[in-house]
């Protein structure tokens, strides 16, 4: 009978970081590809199922960032899954209200036509020392002044000014402001954004005319602002010491 | 709407990822326990040779499939396995039997137990 060989191994530890640093980088791309895929409102408005969704995807990522013996299926494969979920949860709510209902809720008017509603504050675990923090936040900083107060679905709060309290707009006064329509940054750091022009409705021949006129280069300019109406606001750059 | 292909194809990857690792799993145990029982098999009937090489040949296929298993299987588990197969060359060579007979049975119910935790059962998910 012949001996067997004897295999060798060789045990590094700097290995394992290397390990960690490519999953890191590997899960960093999928998370941002899953949230790219989730869409836009996951990073502004969390409702209560993208809540969840979000903390468990860091949750999971960090496993098999971690723990280099668990594989990196581990960590893709929940996250694929809860990405999946929330397209198709999302997108059932968009096609069913009741749906909607069942999983953000509905919400609730704790301050109706100026009367404090109690019931739906208990039923909020809501203090008035919470209440209170959402209307400064709301720029509001007395319970006379609203009318009407909304705890959205996202847990924000939207809030209604009693009409003696309100603001008075350009309309109420009778007065004509013109419209300057939307300003863009049509230069940032020398470089020209033609979607920014674009927005303005302004072409590149406009710019050069202004930059001509100004006796300046692009590159010269930090930021650049301008509207429909023509209007522009240049920013030079300051000089290199 | 691209978002709901994106849906599907994730879907049906996941499905195919998923019944792969399982099917693969149920494979490569079943052939595994089956070398391992071989091995001790002809260690019990005194043909030591055979024993070794069975054992050398379970320890060998256990390093291909490792690389496979390895992608979707926690390495704790597999390493467990590994650490039993690569005794068993050795143990029949210096004629340790109790110890081999032991250790093929450890081998096996180790690959079993992998197999078995791979499975969707109810045990398994709750």
């Amino acid at each position: 009978m012949n001996k067997p060989q004897q295999e060798e191994h060789t045990i590094c530890g700097d290995k394992k970081m290397t390990i960690s640093f490519i999953r890191t980088l590997l899960l960093y791309t999928i998370i941002i590809l899953a949230v790219r895929l989730m869409g836009k409102r996951q990073i502004s408005e969390l409702q209560t199922s993208e809540l969840v969704v979000t903390l468990l995807i860091s949750d999971i990522a960090a496993i098999p960032m971690q723990d280099t013996g668990q594989p990196l299926a581990s960590g893709f494969i929940p996250i694929a899954v809860l990405v999946m979920c929330e397209i198709v949860v999302s997108a059932l709510m968009l096609k069913s209200t009741k749906f909607r209902k069942i999983i953000c809720g509905r919400p609730i008017i704790v301050i109706n036509d100026g009367k404090v509603d109690q019931k739906e504050m208990r039923r909020l675990r809501m203090s008035t020392e919470d209440l209170s923090e959402q209307l400064r936040q709301k720029n509001v900083f007395s319970f006379e002044d609203v009318a009407y107060a909304i705890v959205e679905t996202n847990g924000k709060m939207s809030v209604i000014k009693k009409p003696d309290k309100e603001q008075p707009t350009a309309g109420m006064l009778g007065v004509a402001l013109p419209d300057t329509g939307l300003e863009t940054v049509v230069i940032s750091d020398g470089v020209i954004s033609d979607f920014s022009l674009q927005l303005c409705n302004k072409g590149r021949e406009w710019l050069e005319g202004v930059l001509r006129g100004k006796n300046i280069s692009a590159d010269q300019i930090f930021i650049m602002t301008a509207n429909r109406k023509g209007d522009f606001n240049i920013i030079k750059k300051d000089a290199k010491q | 709407m691209k978002r709901l292909w994106a849906c599907v194809v994730i879907l049906v990857l996941l499905i195919t990822i998923c019944t792969y690792g399982t099917v693969e799993t149920k494979k490569v145990s079943e052939q595994m326990a089956q070398t391992i029982e071989s091995a001790r098999q002809a260690a019990q009937a005194g043909d030591l040779e055979k024993a070794q090489k069975l054992s050398e040949k379970a320890a060998d296929d256990w390093h291909n499939y490792h690389e496979v298993l390895c992608t979707f299987m926690p390495h704790a588990q597999l390493e467990a396995i590994d650490q039993t197969l690569s005794g068993l060359p050795m143990l029949c060579y210096f004629e340790g039997m109790d110890q081999f007979g032991a250790d093929c049975d450890r081998g096996i119910t180790q690959i079993m137990y992998l197999n078995e935790a791979q499975l969707p059962t109810l045990e398994n998910i709750f």
